[in-house]
């Protein structure tokens, strides 16, 4: 069990998230890194009700410099978006980098180091170098010294550990996590993939790695996310009801697949729930809705069985239970498959989204009907190497 | 605007350095755990015991297969080496469909990667 210290749930419990923003996701050639960044910053500033000179700290995410080809890039940002002065720093871990990234910065506040803290996600995959490159850079997200220099892709690996899981999903299975989120991406007008695919088309699109086709991946995408946080205390009156962080959690598993004991299970991933759920003292059953880290369509079922919100993830599949209708929505973003893919937005924009759904101000016809009062935000780096995982609650 | 950049790393191999040496040959070199005696391979500093490894074992080179994926990214597999107490991903575009037993190939080309193939070809 987690033990909290005197006073530190309470601590916990008081950071909001003032205000988010959040570009569109997609290829968006006519964008810089940095403009992107602005932008999404700018719409957090302003739902946040504060101006820039409010904000003494600054913590980015961002995967690789490889992609922006800017080393130090914290401090760079912090100058575009007028905050110099201000703590800069990056945080990185993988696909988990914007998850890890938000929790930075909770941790500032609950430190006492910063009042008010910008988290800037920004990533572009999609349009800084090409694909086949990105594809042999992400080989090295694991073990490069070893899985590495076989030349094994990210969907390469995936496949092995989808193989491993012992949840029962067919391919079908896997085509109705694509219809289902990518259907979810319609309504949303900054996914990148919007699309309702025609029957037999997710089977019949390219076999990239076993049982993974082309359409079963999440896509290379440009695009940023920012959510800034403080104690209700240091915001205007109108934002000290923001939503909540009420847990964060973070583990790490094997670097190598095969050294793990079951490597279809998202073992990291267990531990980061039932950490973040610890201290928001909660049980699983409270979650009612989730964003979950969907890089490859099996990746959710695994995910959603690893963060204990199915004991059945492919019957509840089946049954409707995570459809935007459903009882327990899942990726109504549109997932990475749908919403897309930028690895340091990703994190922070699916706190973003859980924070819209709890304030029920998210994209109409995709905010449930039911009140969101718990919301869950996955993300992992590697095959689940690395996970992080936040709880967003209402105020109350 | 566009730049074209091109790198070429010198990575020193450190403590790896026996291993790697092993599968430019084809051989299978694991590490020792100094607390329970596990192979493991590819090498790892911390055992899952706990404990940490304290020297090299070359292992027979074969290997049982656990599963395997191919496509356009190339064909994998997912084994565990004879005599290794941890099973692992490598290449495996000679392993014929459906086998279940494979061994280690010398790496070819500059890196050294881990590469299977028929056990008995």
């Amino acid at each position: 069990m987690w033990c909290p210290g005197p006073g530190v749930e309470e601590r916990v419990l008081d950071v909001a998230v003032a205000g988010v923003g959040m570009t569109r996701f997609g290829r968006l050639r006519d964008l810089s890194f940095r403009d992107l960044a602005a932008d999404a910053f700018e719409a957090a500033l302003l739902m946040a009700g504060l101006e820039r000179g409010d904000v003494d700290a600054l913590v980015l995410a961002a995967e690789s410099d490889t992609f922006t080809l800017q080393l130090n890039p914290s401090a760079v940002v912090a100058d575009d978006l007028g905050l110099v002065g201000a703590a800069a720093s990056r945080v990185e871990g993988g696909g988990a980098s914007g998850g890890l990234a938000v929790q930075a910065g909770a941790a500032r506040i609950l430190a006492g180091l910063s009042r008010r803290v910008a988290v800037v996600g920004v990533d572009v995959t999609a349009s800084s170098l090409p694909g086949d490159a990105v594809r042999d850079l992400y080989g090295f997200s694991f073990d490069a010294w070893a899985e590495g220099m076989t030349g094994v892709t990210a969907t390469a690996l995936y496949a092995l550990s989808f193989q491993a899981w012992d949840g029962g999903a067919t391919e079908d299975d896997l085509a109705r996590v694509v219809l289902k989120n990518r259907g979810n991406a319609c309504l949303n007008p900054r996914a990148h993939l919007p699309r309702r695919h025609e029957p037999g088309e997710v089977e019949a699109s390219p076999l990239v790695a076993s049982p993974y086709r082309r359409l079963h991946c999440s896509p290379l995408s440009d695009g940023a996310a920012v959510v800034i946080l403080a104690r209700p205390a240091d915001l205007p009156a109108t934002r000290r009801g923001a939503p909540r962080l009420l847990g964060i959690g973070a583990a790490t598993d094997a670097a190598h697949l095969g050294a793990r004991a079951r490597p279809g299970r998202f073992a990291a991933k267990s531990v980061a729930t039932r950490r973040a759920l610890e201290m928001a003292g909660i049980g699983p059953e409270a979650v009612v809705a989730a964003e979950v880290y969907d890089a490859y369509a099996g990746a959710e079922l695994q995910g959603v069985a690893a963060l204990g919100l199915s004991e059945n993830p492919v019957a509840d599949l089946r049954a409707g239970r995570f459809d935007g209708g459903g009882a327990l929505p899942v990726n109504l973003s549109g997932g990475l498959l749908g919403q897309g893919a930028p690895p340091g937005a990703t994190g922070v924009a699916q706190v973003a989204t859980c924070a819209l759904l709890v304030e029920g101000r998210y994209h109409p016809g995709l905010q449930p009907a039911h009140p969101v009062d718990v919301a869950l935000a996955d993300t992992h780096g590697g095959v689940c190497t690395t996970a992080a995982v936040t709880i967003v609650g209402a105020a109350t | 605007m566009r730049l074209d950049l091109h790198l070429a790393y010198d990575l020193a191999e450190g403590w790896l350095a026996p291993h790697l040496a092993g599968l430019r040959e084809g051989r299978a070199v694991a590490s020792l755990c100094g607390a329970c005696n596990a192979a493991t391979f590819p090498p790892r500093r911390a055992c899952v015991c706990g404990g940490r490894a304290s020297g090299w074992v070359t292992l027979p080179g074969t290997a049982a297969v656990a599963s395997r994926t191919e496509g356009r990214d190339g064909a994998f597999a997912l084994l565990r080496f004879d005599g290794a107490a941890t099973a692992t991903v490598a290449r495996a575009e000679g392993l014929p469909p459906g086998a279940t037993r494979a061994r280690l190939l010398p790496a070819t080309g500059e890196r050294p990667a881990l590469l299977v193939g028929e056990e008995a070809p």
